[in-house]
């Protein structure tokens, strides 16, 4: 179970490594504590050119005990792996074993470089585990080597309980351990809680309220065609009721009667589940394509024997609901009243009561559902209407990692700080070289580079810094987002600067430039030029103000941020690269490869994707939804029109009789149309309009995939609720002109 | 003496039958006068109710000539033989045929609603119509709350609300007991007292006696009963 620091302001994150160390001494025999520190490195292969990056995952020597993974070949790390003086070990990934050495066995042994460090395969997990540990090499994690502050919060905590021990104990157990630091270290553990969560649950968080909105939409759709069925069935019956009324008369029992619908019921029953498996069995593909970008473990999705009970689950449910009214319904039928001959007797009135209800019900799901889709879409246009700050048009972005890096640091706070900001310096230095190269490609109009690209949210680091000259509480200094750039940055990204300057390009300026959040948070009124920032070991001086970005994702606002030159202060071991052209911007990732490989081999180039990729990937999740919400909301439509058909041409049969009399008194064929139009526009009004008011109830249950729900959104329900006006108008008119057509004569004489 | 209400003229009417025709009438010519009571007659499945719904001019599928109130029937469109029908005729059925989810005064409202009548003068006309017949107690009732002979009252209530030039009656006292068949018929007569047009058709001869002239119908054609 992943254990998560919640302290305000920031949302949740790692711990630090003294508070790992003390966990880690209290694993016991109810629960035992695995540490991961997560990174990217880069790695060579002895005697080889070309670098690559990989994901990292630096562990405790419990880790694969908690996770409960054995390697496939090899052995796993244990803690004697984490001794300082141990020979370097490494398990690799199945994926990255194959990809390097051809085989999965045949990883074993084999040297690796990773940055400067020599390490030796030890192990291979297997490939069914790449879906829950997505790392592609796990090293044994030497925590005691680094940065000992209880400010600096890194550590991922997993933890396994033994049976009998429940997660409500951990999080007891973890209250009285926090209660103790708080009153030790205020500084650092004031207001922090941890908090435990099911691995699965941890890993599917992003999108589970996102799968419960879809599994809520999957049993609307449901319910429509249950009550389409059982209409069906009433119908049938309807049809039925002399026959079934004699043979009540003669005799019959109740199994008897109720056997035909509820036979008929479980045939069409079978027919749906085949079908259904069928179309799930074709359709995967399909439904894996669309939600590719935004739902993890999709390749684990499959129709194997628990979609099979689900499956069967959900039929033998259907089928009793839809079978079960009508059932009902041939008992109350069954009785007396099925035999008084007249024209509208006790059995019709029942059915059809029922079906006008299940009719305007389905009427009302599927306004429900076409109200969802369509807030969803229109949230989505909004989404793409967004102003990301900056020109996302021709623009490349590709990773690279630095190749200054600082070593783990052995003592003190000093001389790990000097070592990360001399790494800073010779990256800056390197990437100014480098840049210069990659302006010199063909096309290029400009190159930069950032730690992180805006809108991936990725690598983000953040935390406190204080305002020089302001006295804080504990815990109430600004949480601030930290970025690196190099000088060029805001020029060809086109990002404004609002105010004062950029910083100066000299090595030793410790100068900075926030964004408007962060000005406007923390200078309302004031003028932040000249005021100075304390982060770390120095201060540095505000020499402007640039305009907010959305680093996160079209949907996430700006948070307050600075901005760092590379070279004046530590920076991140990785940044990205941004290219700035005229052309298909993907048509640079040739080009710009080979420049590297030319200039700089030792670098690894990952993730190379145009801006505008980024962006669709912002929207993919809110896409995917609404394509979904679009297929129910259709589903549910048609099947709706088909049983609100299906009952007006009934009752316009069952009514025959009546409309003859009324055309014999008079009656234009129009006034006879209209009568039955109005019952359609009854229903429609009474079940498009609670379907309506549904949706405005269910539309807060959409928050999770909508942003900023709003003025517009009226445009949904209006859209929705005309669109289904019109498609009734269109089911009721096949009925409604066979009507005013009965010849009246034809119509007294059938009784 | 003026011209008769209704006039028909070698009036035939038949169905398609595998390979030919079923014949339903054949040459049927009678002329019904202004005040006349005419009582039809004649075996089950002759042909009465086929030709009571080309009098009512429900059905326009037929061969010959048929005159209604001095107009053509014939050949004339479906919309001017609505108005017809709408202007001259009243009908009541064998099951007198109320709306079930209407009351008695909704139901006798209807043949008004669907003609060009302001909305006082249908409410005064359903008043008149409730007094003239003794049902105002019911008028809040539905059908299915009163016996058949009341049910039938108010169906004869209903056809004459439009004051039609002829009223037509098919079987009107067939589901009836003999009391209430007695005072419905004492009904018809009244009204053709009053100077009504009657076409019924019975099989009760008794009340076939009760009209002025009676005519029988076998297998399609049409014959004076001798008086
Ligand atoms: N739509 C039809 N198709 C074919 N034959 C019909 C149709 N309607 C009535 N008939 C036939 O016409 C004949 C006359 O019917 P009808 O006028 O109802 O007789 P009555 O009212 O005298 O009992 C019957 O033999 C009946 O079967
Ligand atoms: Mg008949």
């Amino acid at each position: 179970m992943p254990i998560r620091r919640e302290q305000a302001p920031v949302q949740a994150g790692p711990i630090s490594p003294p508070a790992w160390q003390e966990l880690e001494e209290s694993s016991d025999n109810q629960v035992q504590f695995a540490g991961v520190m997560q990174a990217a490195r880069t790695m060579r292969r002895n005697g080889e050119a070309g670098a690559e990056l990989l994901q990292v995952a630096e562990v405790s020597g419990d880790y694969f005990e908690v996770m409960g993974a054995t390697p496939a070949f090899g052995r796993a790390l244990d803690s004697g792996d984490q001794d300082a003086d141990a020979d370097s070990a490494a398990v690799v990934s199945a994926a990255l074993a194959q990809r390097l050495f051809g085989s999965a066995s045949s990883a074993l042994g084999q040297d690796l470089r990773l940055d400067d460090q020599q390490v030796v395969v030890v192990g291979v997990m297997p490939s069914a585990l790449a879906d829950v540990m997505e790392e592609d090499l796990w090293l044994p994690a030497r925590f005691q080597l680094r940065h000992q502050s209880r400010g600096n919060n890194y550590i991922r905590v997993l933890a396994r309980l033994q049976p009998g021990f429940a997660a409500e104990a951990l999080e007891a157990r973890l209250a009285a351990v926090v209660t103790r630091w708080e009153s030790e270290y205020p500084e650092s553990h004031l207001g922090m809680r941890l908090s435990v969560h099911g691995l699965l649950d941890w890993q599917t968080r992003d999108v589970a309220s996102m799968l419960w909105l879809l599994q809520g939409a999957v049993l609307l759709v449901l319910a429509v065609a249950c009550a389409n069925v059982a209409n069906l069935a009433l119908a049938r019956l309807a049809g039925r009721r002399r026959e079934l009324a004699t043979e009540a008369a003669l005799g019959a029992g109740r199994a008897h009667l109720m056997a035909g619908s509820i036979a008929e019921a479980v045939l069409l029953g079978l027919g749906g589940l085949v079908l259904g498996l069928l179309l799930a069995h074709f359709g995967l593909a399909t439904l894996k394509l669309l939600a590719s970008e935004s739902v993890p473990r999709l390749s684990q999705l499959q129709v194997g024997p628990q979609a099979w009970t689900m499956a069967v689950a959900t039929t033998v449910f259907a089928t009793a609901i839809s079978g079960l009214l009508p059932a009902w319904a041939t008992l109350q039928m069954g009785g007396a009243e099925g035999l008084r001959g007249g024209r509208q007797d006790g059995a019709d009135a029942i059915g059809g009561g029922w079906r006008q209800t299940l009719v305007a019900g389905q009427l009302a799901l599927s306004a429900l559902l076409l109200v969802s889709c369509l807030l969803v879409l229109l949230s989505l246009s909004r989404l793409a209407a967004v102003d990301p700050g900056f020109d996302t048009s021709g623009v490349l972005t590709g990773r690279i990692s630095l190749p200054a890096v600082a070593a783990l640091e052995v003592d003190g706070e000093g001389s790990g700080y000097e070592r990360m900001l001399e790494a800073s310096v010779n990256n800056a230095r390197f990437l100014d070289d480098l840049l210069r190269e990659v302006r010199a490609i063909p096309g290029v109009e400009g190159a930069t580079a950032i730690d992180s690209a805006p809108l991936t949210g990725n690598n983000n680091w953040n935390g406190e810094v204080s305002i020089v000259g302001r006295d804080y509480a504990v815990g109430t200094a600004p949480t601030v987002e930290w970025r690196w750039v190099s000088p060029t940055y805001f020029d060809t990204i086109g990002v404004p600067v609002s105010r004062g300057r950029l910083p100066s390009t000299a090595a030793d300026a410790r100068e900075t430039v926030i964004n408007q959040r962060f000005a406007d948070e923390q200078f309302a009124g004031v003028d932040p030029i000249g005021e100075r920032v304390a982060w770390w070991n120095d201060e540095y001086e505000i020499v402007g103000v640039v305009g907010d970005v959305r680093q996160w994702s079209l949907g996430r606002d700006t948070s307050a941020e600075m901005y760092f030159r590379y070279g004046q202060a530590p920076s991140p071991e990785t940044t990205t690269l941004i290219l700035r052209t005229g052309m298909d911007p993907l048509s640079l990732t040739e080009p710009l490869r080979r420049k590297l490989q030319e200039v700089a081999p030792d670098t690894a180039l990952f993730a190379l994707r145009s801006m505008q990729q980024i962006e669709a990937r912002s929207l993919s999740q809110s896409a995917f939804v609404g394509q979904l919400l679009a297929l129910f909301a259709v589903t549910a439509l048609l099947v709706s029109a088909v049983g609100l058909y299906g009952l007006l041409s009934f009752s316009v049969a069952r009514r025959g009789q009546e409309l003859g009399v009324r055309l014999a008194l008079g009656a234009t064929p129009a006034a006879v149309r209209q009568l039955v139009l109005n019952e359609a526009l009854k229903l429609s009004v009474i079940g498009i309009g609670t379907g309506l008011i549904g949706a405005y109830f269910a539309s807060r249950l959409l928050a999770s995939v909508v942003y900023q729900p709003g003025g517009s959104d009226a445009l949904a329900y209006l859209a929705a609720g005309l669109a289904l006006a019109m498609i009734a108008a269109i089911a009721a008119w096949t009925p409604a002109a066979r009507a005013a057509g009965l010849p009246p004569m034809r119509a007294l004489r059938a009784d | 003496m003026s011209d008769p209400v209704i006039q028909l003229k070698g009036v035939e009417k038949s169905y398609p039958l595998k390979g030919g025709r079923s014949w339903v009438l054949r040459q049927v010519n009678i002329n019904v006068n202004q005040g006349d009571f005419i009582s039809i007659m004649g075996p089950s499945g002759s042909g009465k109710s086929s030709l009571l719904n080309i009098l009512g001019l429900l059905d326009s599928e037929f061969d010959g000539e048929y005159s209604l109130a001095g107009e053509k029937v014939n050949g004339t469109s479906e919309k001017q033989r609505k108005k017809l029908a709408r202007d001259h005729i009243g009908f009541i059925f064998q099951h007198y045929h109320l709306l079930d989810d209407l009351t008695v005064y909704e139901n006798l409202d209807l043949p008004l609603s669907y003609r060009d009548v302001s909305a006082a003068e249908r409410k005064a006309r359903v008043g008149d119509v409730l007094d003239r017949f003794q049902i105002v107690g019911k008028k809040d009732l539905y059908p299915n709350q009163l016996s058949g002979g009341q049910q039938q009252l108010v169906a004869v209530a209903r056809a004459v609300i439009t004051e039609p030039a002829v009223l037509l009656a098919d079987e009107p006292t067939g589901a009836l007991h003999s009391t209430q068949g007695k005072m419905i018929m004492d009904l018809l007569v009244e009204l053709n007292g009053q100077g009504m047009t009657i076409v019924q058709v019975t099989h009760n001869p008794e009340y076939a006696a009760r009209g002025n002239r009676r005519v029988e119908l076998f297998d399609g054609w049409l014959q004076p009963v001798a008086e």
